[in-house]
């Protein structure tokens, strides 16, 4: 029953904090579901409400209202669903007079478990092995990073959930993130749902986006999807006022001094050019113009981050 | 639990500065006084005479160092360790780390048995490194040790009294370690712990005072003066009593004024204060929103 669940259920989810004047509604009713199998971008700007919503799909807060379903259960019900999940939330923290060893260890104790062989393993993973028997005080923020990620997966978990996984990376070691990521979703089969503000990193490496700012979900659905779904096609060619008027039945456009914009996807070109073509009209220069997605996400975001 | 409670262990033992002040402090400053002593009397005939005089038993000692955990030091100590068992994964921010690993119940539960167990350790082995202490210090002096070790009726009835202190004297830290818990979880502060923890327990230790305080404005409130009779001090020292002297407890000057308790009612009340305590940490704590 639970194998074919959706690995992450929001429905009407809601937090408000404070009361009163003080009262911010974190997260406005959203409702999602992210499907197994696949890396999952949560997208938004600083306050977005992406925190605010990891942290109840891990019980640490409780909803205003709302259902949150994690591997088709609630955790606040069935809180041994938790036992399948793994996650780093926001900055990574550790007991600092600990080793990064140590940590691993008593959070895997913590879990019910002790498996040093696995603690060990991703260790040398995540490129901790020489430090690990070091203090955590003396580790930089990228390898707290790092010892955030091996936590997360001690227990081998079939979701994963990061909070802005990169944060305070080098480029080397976002490159190095990234591939991780994927190997979890289409090696190891586990379902990754992250966090982020940066478009650039969701696009990368994730196969579905739910855009959200000021805690509503404005957006979801494939990358594909959202950078080809309503994107637009800019042409150069001459005359442009004949080429305005036959374009100018079949789809939307917007004539500036040079070029017409069309409201068309990437795979309306052929078309576009052939219609162009059989009526005579020059063609000097067609192109699809990516990333609606970044447009629509800057449109939503644009001055209003907190 | 066993992991669990294994995690929490290692959490407090390696933080050197914490477990040393707290726990390690008290076998090793028994011992330190007792290395002193023994080189008093080596090098003072006036110390050594004195001593002789004075000839605590053994048994005594072991029985009194327990109370430590009721006198300011022994207290301060106490409150100290339980806010940072409590409050200190507040103030790191890594409760986010750890309560989706268990449930909270049970992390509550392990913080509490790993403070037990702390405490245990810390007044058990100073009890005894004291009867070590006294029995090698009343040698060096050339003094008989008392009761003798081989005195079986007399080391039974030690026996049965030093575990009833201890369980006196466990029952009482645990009241204030509930009150400290209760203080570090709301202000997730371990300072916040410490200060309710003084609060509460001042609190308790006044209630005498304020109805005694009231009776005298007010006369007609005289019987509000049983409600000491219902704090957890007040009833210790019954079971205490009840135990040691087969009577109840009566604090000096209010023999007339109080009704003598049976031992049974100090234990319900205690118990219930305890399941009250324990009962409003869980509420609290498992509804609480982590946040930092
Ligand atoms: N404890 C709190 N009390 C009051 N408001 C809070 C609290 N925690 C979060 N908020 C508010 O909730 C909103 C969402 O915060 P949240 O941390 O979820 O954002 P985020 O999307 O994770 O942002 P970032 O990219 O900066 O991490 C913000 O307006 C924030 O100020
Ligand atoms: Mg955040």
């Amino acid at each position: 029953m639970t194998a074919n669940s959706m690995a992450i259920e929001l429905e009407g989810l809601s937090k408000v904090f404070g009361r009163r004047k003080r009262r911010v509604q974190a997260v406005n009713n959203i409702s999602l579901k992210v499907e197994r199998g696949q890396v999952f971008g949560f997208l938004g700007p600083n306050g977005a409400g992406k925190t605010t919503t990891i942290r109840m799909l891990l019980t640490l807060i409780f909803p205003t209202q709302g259902q949150v379903r994690v591997l088709g259960q609630s955790p606040y019900v069935a809180r041994d669903v938790l036992k399948r999940v793994g996650a780093v939330v926001e900055t990574p923290v550790f007991y600092n007079y600990l080793t990064g060893r140590q940590n691993l260890e008593v959070l895997a104790r913590t879990s019910g478990t002790n498996q040093p062989a696995r603690i060990e393993a991703l260790l040398k993973q995540v490129n901790l092995g020489e430090r690990a028997g070091q203090r955590v005080a003396t580790y930089s923020l990228g390898m707290r990073q790092r010892l955030a990620l091996a936590a997360a997966l001690i227990e081998d978990p079939d979701l994963v959930i990061f909070d802005e996984p990169t944060n305070g990376m080098d480029p080397a070691g976002i490159q190095e993130m990234r591939g991780f990521i994927r190997e979890l979703v289409d090696v190891q089969g586990k379902t990754v749902f992250l966090s982020s503000h940066l478009l650039s990193e969701v696009e990368q490496v994730c196969d579905r986006v739910a855009i959200i700012h000021r805690g509503e979900l404005k957006r979801e659905g494939s990358v594909a999807e959202l950078l080809d779904g309503s994107s637009r096609v800019r042409i150069e060619a001459a005359p442009l006022d004949r080429a305005q008027v036959i374009l100018g039945e079949g789809w939307k456009l917007t004539p500036y001094e040079d070029h017409l914009l069309l409201e068309a996807k990437r795979a309306d070109v052929p078309a576009i050019v052939r219609r162009l073509n059989e009526t005579g009209i020059d063609v000097f220069h067609v192109a699809a113009e990516r990333s609606s997605l970044e447009d629509y996400f800057l449109s939503v975001t644009q001055g209003e981050t907190v | 639990m066993v992991n669990l409670f294994r995690a929490e262990w290692r959490k407090i033992v390696s933080n050197r500065l914490v477990v040393s002040f707290t726990v390690w402090i008290f076998p090793i400053g028994a011992l330190i006084i007792y290395l002193l002593l023994l080189l008093g009397v080596m090098v003072s005939e006036e110390l050594r005479s004195g001593l002789q005089q004075q000839n605590v038993s053994w048994t005594d000692q072991m029985n009194m160092a327990w109370s430590i955990i009721n006198n300011q030091f022994g207290r301060l100590l106490l409150l100290v360790l339980t806010a940072f068992i409590f409050a200190s994964e507040y103030q790191w921010g890594t409760w986010k780390n750890i309560i989706p690993r268990s449930s909270r119940v049970k992390l509550v539960a392990a913080k509490f048995m790993a403070l037990g167990a702390f405490v245990v350790i810390a007044y058990g082995s100073m009890t005894i490194v004291i009867a070590l202490g006294n029995v090698v210090s009343t040698l060096a002096i050339g003094g008989t040790v008392s009761p003798a070790l081989n005195d079986g009726p007399a080391l039974s009835a030690f026996a049965r009294d030093y575990a009833l202190n201890a369980f006196t004297a466990l029952c009482s830290g645990l009241i204030a370690a509930c009150y400290t818990a209760l203080g570090g979880i709301w202000l997730r502060s371990v300072i916040g712990g410490i200060a309710v923890g003084f609060l509460l327990t001042f609190a308790e230790e006044s209630v005498l005072l304020v109805v005694l305080l009231l009776r005298s404005l007010i006369p007609s409130l005289s019987n509000l003066i049983g409600l000491h009779q219902f704090t957890p001090g007040y009833n210790l020292a019954n079971i205490g009593s009840w135990a040691t002297r087969e009577e109840s407890y009566l604090p000096p000057g209010l023999v007339t004024l109080l009704e003598p308790r049976s031992l049974e009612f100090s234990l319900v009340v205690v118990a219930v204060w305890l399941v009250v305590l324990l009962a409003l940490i869980l509420y609290l704590f498992r509804k609480q929103d982590i946040l930092g």
